[in-house]
């Protein structure tokens, strides 16, 4: 019943009031629990979905009418978000309609044929896969399997990485498969694998209610992460003992909570990390106990180098290039005294933090009646020794047995919605296969090709192309059929100006890109295929804390646009299988000669196996109606029998239409919060009480790994360090946010922050036009002394999102040498006002 | 039918300046949303103050702990995300965010 006095606006606001209220546990207007059951008789369908930004994994509730995406809101049964949405999901269901929306496949031409430097013109799906086709044979008469590659992107569905993958390592026999999501967390991977031999993270959300103190190394989650902020600051007022510490290079949003705030030099989080080390033992309070027994100790390969060309002259003088992923074994005595150098007053002094600051974070990590939640982002992760601040991080949670329990865990946060759920699961690195296994690995590629039916031999043995040896491989001409889907590479990879965009343009290669919306990339490339985007496929995403989460297909795609799960099977059929696998290879299973690409790998009686009508009643399935079968749950099923059984278990596919996302490993219908803890993981042998089982000897690896310098640093010619990285407004590469214009009037194009005391000595003014410039390139943008981000004396902070200011072009592309990932956090340029501005 | 394609300048390509100023179809009918506010607990009649001159804010629930519920009616779709980023960046606000979202478009 509801009152008639009530207009139908008014009604809306009392719902919208109630159902916030409920969300922050406040009382509920006694009027409002009518109103919500109203909403019933409301025309809309719901449904729900997760969000398709970040890797926080929110569930939203869209809602539909029409055909078109009418409204989103955060889903309150969701464990993640609990009903709330921050600005982005929001903006969920208007960035399928900006007007420049692709709906058709265009293709450079000249006088109606193909020609590299012609005008985009529409043609049809036949003629774009025709000479897509072409090329690709050409590459592969050429060169080989590794005259072909793919850059895709922890924004692509489970689904559509694995099939990705397969095309490109079984299919085309080629490793030269990355996803962008090598720029976002490989480091967070490479930590991993390193520590504990098996990937993500031990803990997950529920730490964040169950902690005593928050540490963020290099993450604004403020802006970033919104909504894990949200529950963050809620912890933090709910329980007055709670600390916040943030480490930044630069002062951000994050700081506002923090109880202890720190801007560090660039690079000295290396000191830092050591530094809580080597305290936690001067004071006594090592977990001998935990120490002993699940623990041994590595001493790291040092002067492992920058990941830069072989021939620049920081790699030739790097000593340990060639094995950075090496490690010695090591006692704790030896361990102890390798840190000992590391004191607080040397951080403090290295650091530029005072040292009580250090000390009381150092105090947080030692006191053992303190639980810790570490968060990071791309701080740690975009790092020439990303992996290393990964392990030590790892050191200081091992070394006090802080870790695998509630409320304590050290946390890498994802920047993709499936970086985690594809990148990493499925595997599409160029040196992996699904569920933590390595195509350097023969009893890996045994695996790999049972499950796949495919002869001995197919999967290359050795890794492929990772991305930014991709992009120096397009400007070599070495690779020359390129295919890039839900990514902007050419924005958001480093050194654009020297190395992506020479290679896309090189005229031996031919490049296709698959997007939503002419990127820059798309600009860029030789042929564009139109692609569907979230809801308008069935999809499933995998987010930072290890939960699954799918979604239906509630709306079609635009014109002709398809999705990339569509493109890549589609594309498939137009390869035999004798054009792409050498005559002993067939030789093995001659009864798949004559067939196609597609029929070996996607028609192999596994992915084709679910019929069309095992598709939930009332929902659409394009790519099912398209192929007779039901796609999604083929592959996902035939995916999910790689990890299951093996620490990776995923549940059935229809259950995850039902729930609200699981964390694997899911055993027995139940889903897993802390691995490698007795009780709750049930992975972990009984009376084991923990068990790193990622190694054979079931304990994690605490590392020894010193301070080294930065790729780049500050001279006299270039006098400030360059950070680059996000705002509030904008996500991604800014494809989708920048197409809504308050949005984009908000934040309409990259500033320059600097501090306003370099900006006086430089005799420049807040608004002034300045060059950013490095040894690469340089840009233009007007200069911002106040606001949210406040950088501290000698560094400069350049957001990324605007294509107008291709910041990229100044960045280097120096990277960590194991984890392979670019460090977009330092580089040295300097400042110089532009002339008449 | 396909939209038109913007035309592509390879000079604008290289220089990095593409921007197309018309980028989305407007929605239909107007926007009513609810945000939940963390904010600074000693300061929080000054946020509340500071958010009610926002145009078209009202307060519905107010938590001394440090929270707000806040019940905003905008005219688009993007005047809503603008407001909402302006609440989020307000001095002593930690986080803004939203909780229900409406169009009134003849729902």
């Amino acid at each position: 019943m509801t009152s008639p006095k009530l207009d139908r606006r008014q009604l809306l606001k009392l719902e919208a009031a109630a159902i916030a209220a409920t969300a922050a546990g406040m009382p509920v207007p006694a009027l409002a629990a009518n109103v919500i059951t109203e909403r019933n008789a409301a025309e809309l369908e719901w449904n729900k979905a997760p969000c398709r930004f970040c890797g926080t994994g929110c569930s939203v509730i869209v809602a539909t009418k029409d055909n078109r995406v009418v409204a989103t809101h955060g889903d309150i049964k969701s464990e993640v978000n609990r009903g709330l949405n921050c600005v982005k999901g929001y903006f969920l269901s208007k960035i399928m309609y900006g007007h420049d929306r692709l709906t058709q496949p265009m293709l450079r031409k000249t006088g109606g044929k193909y020609d590299k430097n012609g005008e985009f013109t529409p043609v049809s799906w036949d003629e774009a896969f025709d000479i897509m086709a072409e090329k690709f044979k050409d590459a592969l008469k050429k060169r080989g399997p590794s005259g072909v590659g793919m850059f895709g992107s922890g924004q692509w569905t489970i689904w559509e990485g694995y099939a990705a993958s397969k095309l490109l390592k079984a299919g085309f026999r080629s490793n030269n498969i990355d996803p962008n999501a090598r720029h976002c967390m490989a480091s967070a991977v490479a930590g991993m694998m390193r520590t504990f031999g098996i990937d993500e993270p031990a803990g997950c959300y529920d730490d964040i209610e169950a902690t005593d103190a928050f540490v963020l190394w290099g993450s604004n989650m403020a802006e970033m992460h919104p909504i894990l902020w949200t529950r963050v600051t809620d912890r933090r007022l709910s329980a007055p003992h709670v600390r916040v510490a943030v480490l930044s290079t630069f002062e951000h949003r994050s700081f506002d909570l923090a109880d202890i705030g720190m801007v560090f030099v660039p690079q000295t989080d290396l000191y830092i990390l050591n530094a809580i080390a080597n305290h936690i033992i001067k004071t006594g309070r090592v977990n001998k106990a935990f120490v002993d027994a699940h623990t041994v100790f590595k001493r790291g390969q040092t002067d492992i180098g920058y990941g830069l060309r072989p021939d620049h002259p920081l790699e030739k003088k790097a000593t340990g290039a060639a094995k950075a992923n090496d490690a010695t074994d090591m006692s704790y005595d030896e361990f102890a005294k390798f840190v000992a150098d590391y004191t607080l007053e040397k951080a403090a002094e290295m650091s530029g933090v005072p040292l009580n600051r250090i000390r009381e974070l150092a105090e947080l990590y030692a006191d053992p009646k303190t639980k810790v939640v570490s968060f990071w982002t791309m701080g740690f992760n975009q790092h020439t020794r990303g992996v290393w601040c990964n392990n030590l991080v790892y050191n200081i949670h091992l070394l006090t047995g802080k870790i695998a329990t509630a409320g304590n865990s050290p946390f890498s946060l994802t920047g993709q919605p499936s970086a985690c759920g594809t990148a990493r699961e499925v595997g599409t690195f160029s040196h992996r296969l699904p569920a933590d296994m390595l195509v350097a690995n023969k009893a890996h590629r045994d695996i790999a090709e049972k499950i796949w039916q495919l002869p001995e031999g197919t999967i290359p043995d050795k890794p492929g192309y990772h991305a930014v040896l991709q992009s120096r491989m397009l400007r070599d001409g070495k690779l020359n059929a390129y295919w890039v889907q839900v990514n902007n590479n050419l924005q958001a990879g480093a050194n654009i100006n020297e190395e992506t965009l020479p290679g896309f343009r090189n005229p031996e290669n031919f490049i296709v890109v698959s997007d939503a919306y002419p990127t820059v990339t798309a600009l860029a490339a030789d042929l564009i295929l139109p692609a569907a985007m979230w809801v308008e496929k069935e999809g499933a995403y995998g987010n930072a804390e290890r939960r699954t989460q799918f979604w239906h297909q509630l709306v079609k795609a635009p014109g002709e646009s398809r999705s990339d799960l569509w493109q890549l099977m589609e594309f498939s059929k137009r390869f035999k299988i004798e054009e792409v696998w050498p005559e002993e290879l067939l030789a093995k299973k001659p009864e798949y000669r004559g067939k196609t690409m597609f029929d070996v790998l996607y028609r192999n009686g596994v992915v084709d196996k679910y019929p069309v009508s095992d598709i939930e009643a009332g929902y659409a399935n394009d790519e099912a109606k398209a192929f007779g079968f039901y796609v999604q749950k083929g592959l996902f099923e035939e995916y999910a029998s790689f990890g299951r059984g093996h620490g990776h278990d995923l549940a059935p596919f229809d259950i995850y239409h039902r729930e609200r996302g699981l964390r694997w490993p899911v055993v027995n219908g139940q889903e897993t919060r802390w691995r490698f803890k007795e009780g709750s993981d049930p992975y972990v042998r009984q009376g084991t009480n923990y068990q790193f089982y990622g190694f054979p000897d079931g304990k994690a690896r605490i590392f020894a790994l010193p301070f080294e310098p930065a790729a780049e640093s500050p001279d006299k010619e270039y006098p400030f360090w360059l950070s680059t990285g996000r705002v509030l407004e904008h996500w991604h590469s800014g494809t989708m946010t920048r197409r809504v214009p308050e949005l984009y009037r908000a934040f309409p194009e990259a500033v320059c922050f600097m501090h306003p005391d370099d900006a006086q000595e430089a005799k420049l003014r807040r608004g002034d036009e300045v060059k950013v410039i490095s040894r690469r390139g340089f840009i233009r943008a007007r200069l911002e002394t106040r606001g949210r981000d406040r950088p501290p004396k000698g560094l400069v902070f350049v957001p990324w999102f605007d294509e107008s200011k291709l910041i990229n072009k100044v960045t280097l592309d120096a990277t960590d040498p194991i984890s392979l990932q670019t460090d977009f956090k330092k580089c040295a340029v300097r400042i110089e006002k532009v002339v008449g501005s | 039918m396909a939209p038109s394609q913007p035309a592509i300048d390879r000079r604008a390509l290289i220089t990095g300046r593409i921007i197309n100023p018309d980028r989305v179809v407007a929605p239909p009918g107007g926007e009513i949303a609810s945000i939940l506010v963390q904010a600074r607990p000693d300061r929080l009649d000054k946020v509340e103050a500071a958010i009610l001159a926002l145009d078209g804010c009202e307060i519905y629930g107010r938590d001394p702990k440090g929270k707000l519920v806040v019940v905003a009616d905008a005219p688009t779709a993007g005047a809503l995300g603008a407001m909402l980023n302006a609440i989020t960046l307000l001095p002593d606000v930690y986080s803004a965010s939203l909780v229900f979202h409406a169009t009134d478009a003849g729902v």
